[in-house]
């Protein structure tokens, strides 16, 4: 038996706090393996009737889940309390970047993207999700239990404000959706009444009159608002892609057709179904029971987020993991209800798994962070 | 309420989302999926290939060359028509389009029964109207539909390197089964080199099928999705004055000239600093529009005859004439080899030309005296910019007299090669031509496989290779050739301190939307060690050309503002029984290179006379001023 020397528990508690979550990592590591499988099961085709090269896609996501890897470990190893002193720099460069866009032409009938050498493009947007988190937890991490004024209430939203317009003049309805969200789970987290919440829904509602009364949405994004109404009623019109996309993973069945063998999804059946449909592919392919276990890994990480969120002790600590959980929770509602029918059409891509740099790398930094929170909390419960 | 009492809530709401998802999938998967996997399948039953839109060609500023329009056209759809009246069908067809009935009868054949097809040539509105207002006698099977065409907005600019499509062979079938057999490829141009970006992917109709097999319903489309946009290097506004300027100066030749033969020409204008072709121009040209609908025998025949189709400034072969001489003034420069009779050795190194040089032996030289107007006392500088045959010459003897029979004997040759010539510059275009650069090996070789190239004397009884042979060669004549690409190549190499581009004339691929999804990079052919003076020297003497009162093109550039800001060569390449073909290979601003740019025009006369005067106007529009006439030089 060994005499504890008095110094033992602090010793204790300091390697508690460095113990990674593997739990967390393991979750999306596998996720992001099972991004680059199904890339490849729906890109190949098309890449190689238009390269000659059926594994490029893959390859680039590759890439991408590797630069998002490390991006994850850089971002846990910084403390997270750090990014409180430069969340106004943060803020600027957000702001910067999302004009930065306008500076080239438009793609897709939307300027959201930034080109770099090597044929890649940068989408800032993506990013602003996760610096939007920082810079909210910020400004509200000091609110008191007792709630929150609305003086300090209107400033976070003002602070809001800019980088929102930006994306809405993009236009970017889904990144526009995925701050709202965000933002109320927030302003909800960091004390702010049901009442005033409420208030806030009224006005955003006024608002998306608004914006419809003065026609600041363009046509494709109304039709696909509105074919979500009405599922089903027209084969022919501007809800193809998710009737077709319905059909594709319901004939998935109980246990798929078979990794690379999907009927439809081989075949292009469902369009953008490397990117924003590329659930579709799971559905058909692996069936209900893939389609549950990408539901499952994807609750682990929901679950682990908000545990830290309790176990942080720290109230900017608690916002970012609730922040960074809500926009994990709205991406992964919002793409796979799309794909199932139960969401409209708004162009999210579906975390880890969707082709595409900006958005696995930048919600692999969002998961570093509260990995970070989880690393570096404080034992004392209540304790700075 | 308390932090942790609102994560609770928080939490809550999340798991509900989730648990909705999760309650959806069993929904779709397992209650209603047998059905869905119904649906599925029967949408495999029936499949209609949609035909995609062909993708755009645009200059480097998004100038659309190469776009598509929605037209009108007679679509059959042999599924509808049945067989016993087939052929009353295509007699009306015949009728229609005015055609022979045969005509049609093998476009039948050609799409095989059951399938659907455009029937070849345009359509008239009256012809539209007449099909639309006596649909029974043509039957279900024929409709008037909108197809996507191809459109070429600038007519017959770039005709060249845009190329044309074409209806898909036989032969295309066998080699990639999965095209449209009715659909169009790509056959010269970037429209063939960039066939698989461009052609796009074909949507579906899936229809569901009744218990006989016809068609029940349309049941789901699938759009097909538009080609790939090609973005080119080239500048259509630099592009149609170098057309332009070609043109009249063809024209100038023939009208200024007695004896000359002009009929071809062609012009390159190359950024030094990237590699990639801003202009590239060939004469005489045609309208790729003329393939969108078919075009007869007879005009092909014509077009073909004039070498229309050919993109000479890659395809053309010609002596280069003088212009090889910037590669001596490199060569001599760098290996340091002088003139025996000048003074010193060295670029200031100057000798009296009086217009003759005498060879010592035959041994020597292809024959003893060689002749050329005099130009008095020349050093390098002057004997660039006068062009003056007797001082390369000499330095060609000289480096004959020190490396005759050793391996460096062909090291002018090594030079040329170096820079571009004698192999395809791998630009992006096919049927590029290689050139050569004539050396002992090359005669060597002709005298054991095709004797009949070579003059009689040289094989018995010799010598084979001669030093009046390398004296040709630092004059670009004799066996030289060199496309006018690789002529730009090298004067560029020479110009921005010795990187040889390995041209491009596609800068990036664009999706139908305008996301880039593909970049063409730079590409180093070769980067040669010049001395650090050498691209100054070179570029100011390039400038006497141009500038000095003795400058060959001296006078065709006297109109030019910033002639002074141009540098370059002329070439008057010789050859028995032709007139002579006219080159001018030149660079702007000489202050710090931007553009190269080769003019040639083939049995056009003198270079200084027909060539410079077409470089320029091109020179005039790349450094903004406003292009003069052409008029011939001196």
């Amino acid at each position: 038996m060994t005499i504890l020397s008095p110094t033992a528990p602090s010793a204790v508690a300091a390697r508690t706090r460095r113990t990674p979550d593997i739990t967390l990592v393991v979750a999306l590591l596998a996720l992001m393996l099972l991004g680059i499988l199904m890339v490849y099961s729906a890109s190949r085709e098309a890449q190689d009737a238009l390269f000659g090269d059926e594994s490029r896609l893959m390859r680039r996501q590759m890439i991408f889940a590797i630069v998002g890897f490390v991006a994850f470990l850089v971002t846990s190893l910084i403390n997270y309390r750090d990014w409180r002193h430069v969340s106004v720099g943060v803020y600027i460069l957000t702001i910067l970047l999302l004009l930065a866009v306008f500076f080239f032409p438009e793609a897709r009938g939307t300027q959201r993207w930034i080109p770099l050498p090597g044929g890649f493009n940068i989408q800032p947007s993506e990013f602003a999700k996760v610096s939007m988190i920082l810079v909210l937890g910020t400004a509200l991490a000091d609110v008191e239990e007792e709630g929150m004024r609305w003086r300090r209430l209107v400033i976070a939203l003002l602070t809001l404000a800019v980088p929102f317009g930006l994306v809405v003049l993009q236009p970017d309805l889904g990144t526009a959706l995925v701050f709202g969200f965000v933002t109320v789970v927030i302003l909800f987290a960091a004390g702010a009444s049901l009442r005033q919440l409420g208030i806030l829904t009224v006005g955003a509602v006024g608002g998306i009159w608004a914006i419809f009364e003065l026609n600041l949405l363009r046509q494709y994004q109304i039709e696909r608002l509105e074919s979500f109404r009405n599922l089903g009623a027209d084969a022919l019109g501007a809800d193809f892609n998710q009737l077709n996309s319905v059909t594709t993973i319901g004939s998935g069945q109980f246990l798929g057709t078979g990794l690379f063998q999907g009927s439809l999804t081989q075949r292009s059946f469902v369009p953008e179904q490397e990117t924003d449909f590329i659930f579709t592919a799971v559905g058909e392919q692996l069936g209900f029971v893939g389609g549950a276990l990408v539901l499952l890994a994807f609750g682990v990480i929901v679950f682990r987020l908000m545990r830290v969120a309790m176990a942080s002790g720290d109230r900017f600590g608690a916002l970012v993991s609730l922040g960074v959980a809500g926009l994990m929770v709205f991406h992964v509602f919002v793409n796979i209800g799309m794909t199932i029918g139960i969401a409209p059409v708004t162009g999210l891509p579906l975390p880890f798994l969707s082709a595409g740099g900006s958005s696995v790398i930048a919600m692999s930094i969002a998961l570093g962070l509260v990995h970070s929170v989880w690393l570096n909390r404080s034992l004392v419960p209540g304790g700075r | 309420m308390k932090l942790e009492l609102r994560i609770a809530w928080l939490a809550t709401i999340f798991a509900l989302l989730f648990g909705s998802l999760l309650t959806r999938l069993w929904f779709v998967q397992i209650a209603e999926g047998p059905e869905f996997a119904e649906d599925a399948q029967s949408l495999q039953l029936r499949d209609e290939i949609l035909r995609p839109s062909r993708g755009f060609i645009v200059d480097r500023n998004g100038a659309i060359l190469a776009g598509t329009r929605p037209e009108p056209a007679v679509v059959i759809d042999r599924r509808f028509i049945p067989h016993e009246i087939e052929d009353a069908v295509i007699q009306e067809l015949a009728g229609l389009v005015e055609v022979e009935p045969q005509m049609i009868r093998d476009q039948f054949a050609a799409a095989g029964s059951g399938n659907r097809f455009e029937l070849a040539g345009e359509v008239t509105p009256e012809q539209v109207y007449f099909v639309r207002t006596n649909q029974d006698r043509f039957s279900s099977g024929v409709s008037i539909e909108l197809v996507s065409r191809r459109t070429y907005p600038e007519g017959s600019l770039m005709a060249h390197i845009l190329g044309y499509i074409g209806s898909v062979s036989p032969e295309d079938l066998e080699e990639d089964p999965s095209l449209d057999p009715t659909g169009k490829v790509g056959r010269v141009g970037i429209e063939a080199e960039y066939e698989s970006q461009l052609r796009g992917i074909p949507g579906h109709e899936y229809f569901t099928v009744n218990e006989s097999g016809g068609i029940e319903q349309r049941q789901v489309e699938i759009a097909p999705e538009t080609g790939n946009t090609v973005v080119l290097t080239l500048d259509a506004g630099v592009q149609r004055v170098a057309e332009q300027a070609l043109a009249d100066g063809i024209a100038m030749s023939k009208r200024d000239l007695a004896d000359s033969e002009a009929e071809h020409g062609a012009v390159v204008v190359l950024d030094v600093t990237t590699g990639e072709v801003v202009a590239m121009a060939s004469y005489p040209t045609y309208d790729p529009s003329a393939f969108v609908t078919g075009i007869t025998t007879n005009e092909f025949t014509a077009l073909q005859d004039a070498q229309a189709f050919n993109n000479l400034a890659i395809q053309g072969l010609y002596p280069p004439g003088s212009t090889f001489k910037g590669i001596t003034y490199a060569f001599a420069v760098e290996e340091g080899f002088w003139p025996q009779r000048a003074h010193t050795d060295g670029p200031e190194g100057s000798l009296e030309c009086t217009g003759v040089l005498t060879a010592n032996s035959l041994e020597e030289a292809s024959q003893k005296r060689f002749t050329d107007p005099g130009h008095g006392i020349v050093d390098l500088h002057v004997a660039l910019g006068a062009s003056c045959n007797i001082y390369f010459w000499e330095v060609a003897l000289a480096a004959w007299n020190q490396t005759k029979n050793t391996p460096d004997e062909d090291l002018l040759q090594e030079w040329a090669e170096r820079l571009g010539l004698g192999s395809p510059t791998g630009i992006d275009l096919p049927f590029e031509a290689a050139g050569q650069v004539p050396d002992r090996q090359l005669f060597e070789q002709w005298a054991e496989d095709a004797p009949f190239r070579l003059d009689p004397s040289r094989i018995n009884p010799g010598p084979i290779w001669v030093g009046g042979d390398l004296m040709n060669v630092a004059i670009g004549q004799g066996e030289v050739t060199a496309t006018p690409l690789q002529m730009a190549v090298a004067y560029a190499a020479l110009a921005n301190g010795g990187t040889v581009w390995e041209p491009r004339i596609v800068d990036r691929i664009l999706d139908a939307e305008g996301m880039t999804i593909g970049d063409v990079e730079p590409a180093v052919a070769e980067r040669i060690e010049l001395s650090e003076q050498f691209t100054e020297i070179f570029n100011n003497d390039m400038a006497l050309t141009v500038n000095a009162e003795y400058g060959t093109a001296h006078d065709a550039f006297r109109s030019m503002e910033q002639a002074w800001q141009v540098g370059g060569k002329t070439g008057t390449a010789t050859k028995a029984g032709a007139f002579d073909t006219a080159w001018f290979v030149g660079v702007a601003p000489v202050s710090s290179p931007r553009y190269a740019v080769a003019v040639v025009v083939e049995e056009g006369g003198g270079g200084g006379r027909i060539a410079a005067p077409i470089a320029r106007q091109i020179f005039q529009h790349l450094l903004g001023e406003n292009v003069d006439p052409v008029e011939a030089g001196l």
